[in-house]
Order: C-alpha cells, then sequence, then structure tokens
C-alpha cells in the first residue's frame, strides 16, 4: 500500500502546478504601445556663453512597442524607438576674465536622429523563465550592438524571485567632421554587465527588491566632440539598488521608493532617491506624483577648464556630467483606461546645481542642465 | 451560473474595478464549461465519450495537464479518484428501488479504469465502446485557480472567486484580515466553523447532501469505482491548500476512502481540513502548514455573526 504522508501533498502540488494557469508569469495577452515624448533643456546662460549657441538639446521620441504570447511556452517583444535630436551640445570650457568658468558651445546645427531596434524572446518553464535579447541603435556617427541573456527563477510559491541578467556590447563611434575639426576619426568601446536582483514579497502589501550590478567598459571612454576630453580606457561600475513598493487603502494607493548607490574606478560616487505615489481615486484613472533627487562626486579627473598645457595623454574632462553636482527633479504621472486602451501622460522637470554636489564645490558649472519632459503615451491590449 | 453551480466573485474597492474582473471570470468560466463539460455536446469531454472505442480525439496541452493532474490522484489514491467512474450513474440512477447486484454492476466495472485511458501528448483514446470520462472534479476547483490568476493578471490583488463551493482567495480582504469563509454544516443549520484565508484555496466534498433511498436504507453518492457500491464515508470534508484545485482533489479522496481511512489520509496529507462526520460530529485538522488561516473558528454565535455578507459554503457535489 502506497505511504501516504506530506510527500503526497507535494505530488499533487506539483501535478497542480504544472496545470497552465499557473504558468501565468507569460504574457497571455498582446501589448501594443506607442508613444512620443519631448525632451527640452533649458537654454544656456548667455553671459556663461563663451562662444558658440545658447540653444541647446531638443530630442523628440517616438517608441513602438509590442510584445505577444508565441504558443504556450513563449513570447515576443519588439520595440522599435526613433530620436530626433537638434540644437547645441557643449565642446568645452574656457576661463573667463573674472575668474569663472564659461562654456564654449557647438552652433545650433546639430541635427541627428538615432534609431533603436531590440526584440527579445523569452521562455517559460514552471517557476522560471529565460530570456535572450538582441538590440541594436544607429546614429550617423554612433552604431551600437547588444546581446543580452537574462533569467528569473520563482522560489517559495512565488514570494521570492531571484533575477541574474548579462549583457554585451560593442559601440563604434566615427565622428562627423572628423578631419575638419582634428576630432578622432573611429574608436570602439565594449561593455560587460551583469546584475543580479532579489525580489521578495514581505506581505501581502509590501515589496522588496535589491540588486547588485557591475559593468566593465573598455575602449574609447571620451567625448570625441570636446575639444580636450581624454578619459581613463577603462571604467568599473558597481551599483547597489534597493526599491520599495506599499500598498495603502485596499490597494487604491501605493507608495515607492528606491534608492541606488554607485561607485565606479573614474571615483565618481553617486546616490539617487526617488519616491512615487500613485493613486486610483477610480478604477479607470490613476495618478500621482513623483520626486527624485539625485548627487555625485565629481571624477579624479576632472578639471573645471580644459587645460591645453597638459600632456594629451593625462587624463582631463570638462564634462559637468563628472563634476560635483546634484539635482532635484519631480514630475507627475497619471493613466487613464478606456475599455482595452490605457492613455498615459507624463511631465517632469530636471534641475541640476553644482550646490548639491557631494563634494566641497570648486566653482560654478554653467552646462549643467536643467530639461523638461513632457510624454504621451498609449497602450492598448488584446 | 457556470458550470452547474453558482459561482461569485467579490473583489473590495470601487465597482468598476469588480465588475472588471467579474466580466473576465464569466468569460473564462464559460470558457472552462464549454470545454470541459460533459453536458455539452460539442465540448472536448463529450467528444472524447462520443469517440470511445472508436478513435482518439485531439487535446490541447491544458487537457492534457489536466489529465497528468488526474493521473497523479489515481495513483495517491490507488484507484479510487478515477475520472472514468461516472458510468456509474448509469445503475444508481434516482429511480433506483433495488439495490443493484454485483452481476449487474460487473460490466460497468469493466469500463472503469483510469489506466486503460490512452493518453499521448496531443490525445485521449478511451479504448472500450461504453467508456465515459468526468473531469468535473477536477476542472471546477482548477477554475478558481485559473480565474484567480486571471483576476491578478487584471492587477487585482484581493478578491475571492466562488465556483458554487470551490473557493480561492486573493491576498487578503485588508491589510491585516484575511478573507473570512464560513463552512457549513452540509445537511442545514448554522454554519460550523470559520477560517481567514489568504493567497488560499478551499474545496468542500459532500457525500450526504445528495443521496439514494432504498429499501429504507440511505446511500450515499459517493461511490467506490472499484466494488461499484456506495461508500460509508464522511458526511462532508473541507480542505484548505495552495490551490483548489489541491484541497478539492484532497477532499474527495478523503470521501472515497471512508471515514477511517479517510481521516488518516487528511491527517498524513498535512493540509488544514475540517470534517463533519456522519453522525455529525466536526473533525478538524490544523495542518502543518498552517499560516493560510489567519485564524480560525468553531461554531458559536459569534461565528454565526459574522459570516454574515460573506460565503456561506456547502458541500456541493
Amino acid at each position: 500500500m502506497r505511504k501516504v504522508d506530506s510527500s503526497s501533498l507535494a505530488l499533487l502540488s506539483a501535478a497542480a502546478l504544472a496545470l497552465p494557469a499557473f504558468g501565468a508569469t507569460q504574457p497571455t495577452e498582446r501589448t501594443l504601445a506607442v508613444s512620443t515624448s519631448v525632451y527640452q533643456e533649458d537654454d544656456l546662460e548667455r553671459s556663461r556663453l563663451a562662444f558658440g549657441d545658447v540653444e541647446r538639446f531638443k530630442v523628440k521620441t517616438n517608441q513602438f512597442y509590442v510584445s505577444a504570447p508565441m504558443g504556450r511556452d513563449w513570447s515576443g517583444s519588439v520595440r522599435y524607438d526613433n530620436e530626433a535630436m537638434s540644437g547645441a551640445s557643449p565642446w568645452g570650457t574656457s576661463v573667463s576674465a573674472d575668474g569663472q568658468t564659461d562654456v564654449i558651445m557647438s552652433g545650433a546645427s546639430i541635427d541627428d536622429s538615432r534609431n533603436g531596434l531590440d526584440v527579445s524572446l523569452t521562455r517559460y518553464f514552471d517557476q522560471s523563465s529565460f530570456s535572450v535579447s538582441l538590440g541594436y541603435s544607429g546614429e550617423d556617427d554612433y552604431h551600437s550592438r547588444s546581446v543580452g541573456m537574462t533569467f528569473e527563477r520563482d522560489f517559495f510559491n512565488r514570494n521570492t524571485t531571484l533575477a541574474l541578467s548579462g549583457s554585451y556590447s560593442t559601440d563604434e563611434i566615427t565622428p562627423t567632421d572628423a578631419a575638419l575639426y582634428g576630432r578622432v576619426p573611429y574608436k570602439e568601446k565594449r561593455s560587460r554587465s551583469f546584475y543580479a536582483g532579489l525580489t521578495q514579497l514581505i506581505s501581502p502589501v509590501a515589496v522588496l527588491n535589491v540588486g547588485l550590478g557591475l559593468t566593465s567598459r573598455r575602449g574609447f571612454l571620451s567625448d570625441p566632440y570636446k575639444l580636450r576630453d581624454v578619459r581613463p580606457k577603462q571604467r568599473l561600475e558597481k551599483t547597489v539598488t534597493a526599491s520599495y513598493r506599499h500598498y495603502l487603502d485596499w490597494r487604491q494607493t501605493s507608495l515607492r521608493f528606491d534608492y541606488r548607490y554607485f561607485w565606479d574606478s573614474f571615483d565618481v560616487r553617486s546616490q539617487t532617491l526617488s519616491a512615487s505615489f500613485m493613486q486610483n481615486p477610480r478604477s479607470d484613472i490613476a495618478w500621482g506624483p513623483t520626486v527624485r533627487y539625485y548627487a555625485q562626486s565629481e571624477a579624479s579627473f576632472y578639471r573645471p577648464f580644459d587645460q591645453y598645457a597638459l600632456p594629451v595623454t593625462q587624463a582631463q574632462s570638462s564634462d559637468f556630467r563628472l563634476s560635483s553636482y546634484g539635482a532635484w527633479s519631480y514630475g507627475i504621472k497619471a493613466r487613464y483606461q478606456m475599455g482595452a486602451i490605457e492613455f498615459n501622460g507624463s511631465l517632469e522637470r530636471y534641475e541640476s546645481d553644482e550646490g548639491l554636489g557631494l563634494d566641497e564645490s570648486v566653482s560654478a558649472h554653467p552646462a549643467l542642465v536643467r530639461f523638461n519632459v513632457v510624454s504621451l503615451g498609449l497602450e492598448f491590449k488584446f | 451560473m457556470a458550470m452547474g453551480s453558482p459561482c461569485s466573485i467579490k473583489v473590495p474597492g470601487p465597482t468598476e474595478r469588480g465588475q472588471l474582473a467579474a466580466n473576465v471570470c464569466i468569460v473564462e468560466a464559460h470558457r472552462f464549461e464549454s470545454v470541459y463539460s460533459r453536458y455539452t455536446h460539442d465540448s472536448v469531454v463529450a467528444q472524447i465519450n462520443a469517440a470511445a472505442g472508436l478513435k482518439p480525439v485531439r487535446i490541447d496541452a491544458e487537457c492534457r495537464a489536466i489529465f497528468n493532474y488526474a493521473a497523479v490522484c489515481y495513483e495517491l489514491s490507488e484507484g479510487l479518484f478515477d475520472v472514468t467512474a461516472g458510468v456509474l450513474r448509469r445503475i444508481w440512477t434516482k429511480t433506483r428501488t433495488q439495490r443493484p447486484t454485483e452481476a449487474e454492476l460487473a460490466p460497468v466495472l469493466g469500463l472503469i479504469d483510469f489506466n486503460l485511458i490512452e493518453i499521448s501528448d496531443d490525445s485521449v483514446f478511451l479504448p472500450r465502446v461504453g467508456m465515459e470520462i468526468d473531469l468535473g472534479g477536477v476542472v471546477k476547483e482548477y477554475a478558481a485557480d485559473a480565474l484567480a490568476q486571471k483576476v491578478q493578471s487584471l492587477g487585482i490583488d484581493s478578491a475571492v472567486i466562488n465556483l458554487g463551493g470551490d473557493i480561492y482567495c486573493v491576498g487578503s480582504r485588508t491589510v491585516d484580515e484575511g478573507w473570512q469563509i464560513g463552512i457549513v454544516d452540509p445537511r442545514g443549520g448554522a454554519p460550523v466553523a470559520s477560517v481567514q484565508l489568504v493567497n488560499a484555496g478551499l474545496a468542500t466534498s459532500g457525500g450526504y447532501e445528495r443521496f439514494l433511498e432504498i429499501d429504507g436504507k440511505k446511500y450515499s453518492h459517493i461511490l467506490d469505482p472499484q466494488t461499484g457500491y456506495p461508500v460509508d464515508s464522511l458526511a462532508s470534508v473541507s480542505v484548505i491548500a495552495d490551490q483548489t484545485v489541491v484541497a478539492g482533489s484532497a477532499a474527495t479522496i478523503a470521501l472515497l476512502k471512508g471515514e477511517a481511512e479517510g481521516l488518516k489520509w487528511l491527517e498524513a496529507l498535512g493540509c488544514p481540513y475540517l470534517a463533519i462526520g456522519k453522525t455529525g460530529q466536526v473533525m478538524k485538522g490544523e495542518g502543518k502548514d498552517s499560516e493560510k488561516i489567519v485564524s480560525s473558528e468553531t461554531s458559536g454565535a459569534s461565528a454565526n455573526r459574522q459570516f454574515k455578507g460573506f460565503f456561506n459554503v456547502k458541500a456541493n457535489r
């Protein structure tokens, strides 16, 4: 006679979990989404302009996304995006008569577009999934190809999910007008990234996620458009992330907090804290504010002014993104559901300032950006 | 109504949200009914039965997984849980006035054996003319689980799916309160227990609320597929498990095993259960993993009061 014990329950449960409803991490609906957004940087302060145009970057982005289940165990998705960029970008800095930093800008002639395509394929198993993705991004002067893999595994009745992913990309840079401006004609860089994350359901209303990331970049990491920008040929970046999501009053309201700590071999350290709040006043409407704080320290080779007297092999950069600065951004998101179609939109304002940086700031960097992003989208499930 | 039973879904909060989930559940419940019911002519079950002894019928992956599940139940119950046992209803009809003889039962018993079914990856064949399958004992409970998954995929993480007493509780009712479910004595009267469930399934199997009376003796409708005779079983068994389908088959197997063996089976399985004996005595097991039950309270006026507005579960088989 067969011995009945808790292993019988395990057998029954395993057979039950093989029923298709429980393999339900696989999407059961097709999703089609389109969105458009406009990113507009504020003009540069005219008094801090040494040369060029005050009108800074504007990027219009259109995105198209489709995902669909394929058979019982597979799903696939394709994302295409197109960006049109215009405006001027900083070429470098110089010291003004009053000892301040002035910015040398390009003319407003930059007019470029970028096209990106990402294709991913996922295979679902009982308790896990495995996906492979291929990506391509191309501009006149920049081509990037990437391949990535992600493995996810559920544990403890899906209360815990482990995610492991890795990716590899190769980028080719062929700066425009290289001969005219004395830019490098062709350079490459390669990046490898690894990520391990754990998501834990703490209670029916609380979800915690922690992750560790490692990215190694090798090759040409400088900005070929700047007059003098020499960066090390390797960069190792490490990140620790944590996010916590909490649902309040009958799941009508959710709170989300995210924290990210970043440090790298350029000696840049940064931290990001963000919080968002989403409310469903009605079943078809959701909206809420978001706020984000960011602060970083400067790179070891950051110089407020370009130093042409230094040997060309010595690392230096006046890129404001490598300076000590911080930023606040705040915005609002909203969604409206009408049948199978969801309309969504968001507004965001970002303001960076050297006074918010992690280091004692040596001097103001007038090129630090302030921008607005407006985006609108719709998503259709069928 | 779907699958021959009253069904309901309860979602806290705004009614539109609940309505959307309910609409999805209704469509999905009707799909299960149209695919697996014995009574609709174009269901896959009806096709398999009609083709018994003639030809295999194509099945999809979901149906295949249900057969696999039924096979595990068959094996664990040592042949008691057998989806081919429904043919016994031909003998035990409502109009019956005499206890059937063994000679009468023998040809029907020859049609009962799960092992005879020829199951391949994409087809099922009943090799003997007259064989029948009934997946009702698996599909209704599985449908509660499937609907719960569907509701969750819509972003609703708090709901109760009740398919005629086979219940799945998605999430909890409030942050610190599970869904309160009352368990009713199948022979009527006040609820005998109340449990609070979080992400758990509850199924009830009863033997005594439908019965046959022959020569003054009551026979339960729980039939032993090996002897063809009714089992002298528990009046009702309710089981709580991570999946409603597991709870349902655990409860059904307990009934099929008869009172003493049934209770042993439930204890050994380690799921929380509540069983009502033939004489009305209530027996409970907390199970090895009782975290699904936030609280349980047996009988009394307080349990009765708490049931207002919640489900009163009656044995429905």
